[in-house]
Formats: C-alpha cells, sequence, structure tokens
C-alpha cells in the first residue's frame, strides 16, 4: 500500500497553515494582557499600538482590550476612539460570510471573524459610556446609551441579567434633563431587580452627585471542553471559567460607614448566558463539521487506507474550539450614586482584601463629579 | 500546443490585469451639492439639506422684518439622535447663510472664553492703553436660536430573509425665543427619512 507523494506534502503544509491560522494571529493579543494582568498598563498599550501585529480576524479583540487598557490609563478620549473602532467593526461584521462559513465546517471557528459575544458588543458601548461620562461628554454618553438600547433590543434574553448598563442608561437620560426617558429605565432596573420603584435621590440646592464606576476581579475566560467520539471525531466546545464573585464594596464616608444607591452587573454571568443562547448556532456548526470530516476521510479512505488514517489524524488536530474573548474585562461593575453636600470630603472605598481607596473629593453645588475605581 | 499556451497567457493576463485594477486606490472629486448616500446613516448630504430647509423659510419668515436685523445667539444643536454627529456643523452653516443674508446678526456664544481670555490679557499692562478694547460694550442678544436633532430608527423584524432593512427619521427642530420675553417666536422643522437594506450574506 503506498501513498501519493502529494500527501506527504500537503498535509504538513494544511497543519502549519491551520495552525497558522488559528493560534499565531493572537500572540500580540495574549502579550498585551499579560502585561496588563501584571500591572503594566504603559506596555499592555505599546503592544497593541494601531493593532498592526493583529490578524483582521481577531481585530474586534485588539480594538476592544485596547478600550480597555486605556480606560484603566484614564485616557479616556483614547480609549473611546478604539472602542468607537470596535462599535463600528461589529456593525460592518453584521453579514454572514459564506467563504468564512465554508472554512468554519472544514477547519474549525477560528477561521472566522471574532464579531463578539453578544454580551461583549453591550460591553463596547457601556465602556463608550463611562468614557465620554468622564469626559462630561453627556451628548456622546446619550448615543451609546441609545446604541446599548438596541443591543438590549436585539437579545433580551442573553443580557437579562445586566444592571450596571441599564443603570448608566438612565443616567445619560438624566444628565440630557430627560427624565421620563431615565424613569422608564429606572422602572426595567427596579423590575429585573425584583424591587418596587427605583429613584435615585434628586440633587437638592447645596448639594452635588458623586458618581462611582468601580471595577473589580476579572471576568472569566473561555477554555474548551472536548469530547472525543470514536473512530476520529473530536468535538470541541468553548465554555467560560467560573470566577468566584467579588467581594461587596464598602463605604466610608468622612469617617463613618455610608451604605449608597448602588447597582452592580456580575460580567461573567452576563457572558456565560450570551455564548450558551448562542450555542445553537456553534453546535449546528459543530455537526455539520464532524459530517464533512467523516465524509473526507471515508473518501479518502476509498483508495488508500493509510492516507484515511493519516487524514483522519489531521482533521482530529485542526478541531479546536473558538476560545477568544474580551479578557481585559472585569469581573465585576458597581454603579455607585452618593448625593452630598457641596464641598470637599475624604472617601474609602474598600473591597474585600484589597487595599482600599482614599479619595479626596470636591463636590460642585447642582453637578455631578465623576470618578473611576478598579480593585 | 502553442497555441493553449497563448490562450493560457492571455486568460492569466487578463485575470491579472482585472485584479490590479480592481486593487487600485482612487481618489475623486464629488459635487458637495450631490446627493450621495452608502447607508441610511447621517451624511453631508443631509446636513446641506437639513440648513437649506431651516435657512430659506427663515428668511421669508414675516417674524423679522427687513429693516429689524435683529441680534442672535446661536446655542449648539443637541444630538438626540444614534449616532455620534457633530452638530456644530449644522450651526455653523446655519449661521453662515444668515449673516450672509444680511437680515440677522449674531454674538458669538462659542468665542466668549477667548473673547474674555484676550480681554483681560489686554489689560494686564502689554497692550497699549489706546489700543485696549473697551468692557461692557458688546451687544445684547435679542434672541436666542437653538435646536434639537433626532432620530428614529426601525429595523426590520427577525424573520427568513435574505437582505436586511433598516428605516431612519431625522428631525431637526430649530426654535427662536426670544430673550427678553421668553416668547417662542419661531419654530420650524426638516425631516428626512430613509430606507436602506444591505444583504445578510456576503462572500
Amino acid at each position: 500500500m503506498s501513498l501519493p507523494r502529494s500527501i506527504y506534502l500537503i498535509l504538513p503544509l494544511a497543519i502549519v497553515v491551520g495552525l497558522l491560522a488559528t493560534g499565531c494571529a493572537s500572540v500580540p493579543l495574549q502579550k498585551a494582557r499579560a502585561a496588563y494582568y501584571s500591572g503594566d498598563l504603559a506596555t499592555a498599550d505599546n503592544i497593541l499600538e494601531g493593532c498592526k501585529e493583529i490578524s483582521d480576524k481577531d481585530i474586534l479583540l485588539c480594538y476592544m482590550e485596547k478600550g480597555i487598557i486605556l480606560y484603566y490609563q484614564e485616557q479616556y478620549d483614547k480609549s473611546a476612539e478604539a472602542l468607537l473602532k470596535a462599535s463600528r467593526f461589529i456593525k460592518d461584521q453584521d453579514q454572514i460570510s459564506v467563504t468564512e462559513q465554508s472554512s468554519a465546517v472544514v477547519v474549525n471557528d477560528r477561521v472566522i471573524t471574532y464579531k463578539g459575544e453578544y454580551s461583549e458588543r453591550l460591553w463596547v458601548h457601556t465602556f463608550l459610556m463611562m468614557d465620554y461620562l468622564m469626559q462630561y461628554k453627556y451628548e456622546d454618553a446619550l448615543v451609546e446609551a441609545k446604541l446599548a438600547l438596541e443591543v438590549y433590543d436585539a437579545h433580551p434574553g442573553s443580557l437579562s441579567d445586566d444592571r450596571f448598563t441599564r443603570a448608566l442608561i438612565a443616567l445619560c437620560y438624566e444628565n440630557m434633563n430627560l427624565p421620563d426617558d431615565a424613569r422608564i429605565e429606572h422602572d426595567k432596573l427596579a423590575a429585573g431587580m425584583g424591587v418596587d420603584k427605583i429613584a435615585p435621590e434628586t440633587v437638592a440646592p447645596g448639594k452635588g452627585e458623586l458618581i462611582l464606576f468601580i471595577s473589580q476581579g476579572r471576568a472569566p475566560i473561555k477554555y474548551p471542553t472536548e469530547i472525543v467520539l470514536p473512530p476520529s471525531t473530536r468535538i470541541s466546545i468553548p465554555r467560560y471559567t467560573d470566577e468566584p464573585p467579588s467581594p461587596t464594596v464598602t463605604v466610608l464616608l468622612n469617617g463613618s460607614a455610608v451604605d449608597p444607591f448602588k447597582v452592580s452587573t456580575d460580567i461573567g454571568q452576563v457572558d456565560r448566558k450570551s455564548l450558551n443562547d448562542r450555542s445553537a448556532q456553534y453546535i449546528t456548526r459543530q455537526a455539520l463539521r464532524v459530517g464533512a470530516k467523516e465524509a473526507i476521510s471515508q473518501k479518502v479512505g476509498e483508495k488508500n487506507e493509510l492516507g484515511e488514517a493519516l487524514v483522519r489524524v489531521f482533521l482530529f488536530l485542526l478541531e479546536e474550539a473558538d476560545t477568544r474573548s474580551w479578557e481585559t474585562l472585569p469581573g465585576d461593575l458597581t454603579l455607585m450614586r452618593m448625593t452630598l453636600a457641596a464641598g470637599v470630603h475624604d472617601l474609602e472605598i474598600s473591597s474585600g482584601g484589597s487595599r482600599p481607596v482614599q479619595l479626596k473629593i470636591d463636590i460642585p453645588e447642582g453637578k455631578r463629579l465623576y470618578r473611576s475605581l478598579r480593585f | 500546443m502553442q497555441k493553449i499556451y497563448m490562450r493560457f497567457l492571455i486568460g492569466a493576463s487578463c485575470l491579472a490585469l482585472l485584479t490590479m485594477t480592481g486593487c487600485m486606490a482612487s481618489t475623486r472629486n464629488l459635487n458637495p451639492k450631490d446627493e450621495v448616500h452608502y447607508d441610511a446613516s447621517y451624511d453631508f448630504s443631509d446636513k446641506t439639506k437639513i440648513v437649506d430647509g431651516l435657512v430659506t423659510p427663515l428668511l421669508a419668515a414675516p417674524v423679522f422684518p427687513v429693516q429689524e436685523k435683529p441680534i442672535m445667539v446661536l446655542y449648539p444643536v443637541v444630538n438626540e439622535t444614534t449616532e455620534h454627529i457633530s452638530t456644530s456643523g449644522i450651526t455653523d452653516d446655519i449661521r453662515m447663510k444668515l449673516v450672509q443674508s444680511g437680515r440677522f446678526r449674531f454674538i458669538s456664544e462659542d468665542q466668549r472664553a477667548n473673547i474674555q481670555k484676550e480681554t483681560k490679557y489686554q489689560y494686564q499692562g502689554y497692550t497699549d492703553p489706546a489700543m485696549r478694547v473697551e468692557q461692557g460694550r458688546q451687544l445684547g442678544a435679542n434672541y436666542i436660536m437653538s435646536g434639537t436633532l433626532r432620530s428614529i430608527k426601525k429595523k426590520e423584524p427577525k424573520q427568513v430573509r435574505l437582505t436586511r432593512e433598516e428605516r431612519i427619521y431625522y428631525s431637526l427642530n430649530l426654535t427662536i425665543t426670544d430673550l427678553k420675553t421668553s416668547e417662542v417666536v419661531y419654530e420650524n422643522q426638516v425631516e428626512i427619512a430613509r430606507e436602506s437594506s444591505k444583504p445578510i450574506i456576503g462572500w
């Protein structure tokens, strides 16, 4: 039994191309994430400079990771720039590519351009809202609030556990003096939280409002769940890791404990629900791929048994779950609102065992002051 | 054999030429007055349409007699759409057309901080006292001109189809308020509605 000579050349070449297409393209992303989590945000930002080294299939991840890195560097204008690119990319990619889908049926889901989980599409607008609010650009924040509402409308079930973005949307309406729209969002928020009513305290004369955006922990990442069936079927499905819940945030105002209005979202919980709701999509593709790979193997096996074995090994190795995700996201987002007397105040904000953050803030009368914290 | 080879060469050359011309970068001038839309979202053609649609009726409005030349202050148009639209382009064009008509006078709201800075500098001892701008001589506005740009977007409901259709409706409301009496003396609106479709399946 002999193999056609070409197979010795084609198979290794195909394996290399397959691996290059699916794995190596994300090396700068991995480096940037490692730098970010080691606390070196400037290096993380430099690695992703211009997103030039990132393949087109992963470019959305680059924009999103860059947006977060710049946000936590307090470069809100540049963060918004990166996230706007992400937002535009998501809009432009709202199409099914025949070539990509066909390739995915033979290779794996990583050959498809990453378009973001439903939840990630929402977080783009969430962080854009925060970017604009931190710059007091209320009109731009409202634009993002409305776009976030469109994402909510498109995927209501997947995003039903998100509270933070909804509270942020209501705040954007309040800033633009649109109280009816703010009330509608607060009513939806109250329904989601199972409470009767949510009505933030109105700012009385001589007072101002402090708005805190608190990020805690890190969002879960995807990992592959492998199922192997005889003779050579490998099914690889993405799952999100389980992360422990973030500790409760406590606040000391001028030395005394206070319990301000706060709304939190467990990012991982929403991400997991989004992935589950999309499962029909990738399981269908997986089923088609299993069929296609089996057909290819059997076709080769009709002429050459050794060839079939090699093809089966190759196709087995090619199977890989699409574990791409936005990895620099925090684990939890909390919106805190405090109406305070105009003037200087001392705040101490704590989260579990992390070092407390001391803030000296000067509340302007009749206005809102925004601060962002990361634990 | 040579014939086949020649055919192949010609075919390959044609293909290469087509590929090259398709990939070549090109630039051409457009007439700003031509209506060009790539999708349903706001673009420069809309700005021209909105400005013309608001300025022309305002110039003919009997509220402001020709001889009066009222002094206006124009506040930025509030953007309540779902797009990051620079509304200063709209206000600048409205002001330009009204100033060019000679029917209205404007005071510069967006230059107030700069005017204050420059005046303050002149009184810090660096400027010839005879050439200093006399303070307290600025014009007072008779009217406030303001506006809001809104949009309503509608997408087709989820169903089996090959194209995704989107409808967007834009409206810009222009309001002129008498500063002395708070009376809204003039109001007008320009509307634009557009539909676009995009294939769901592409290459």
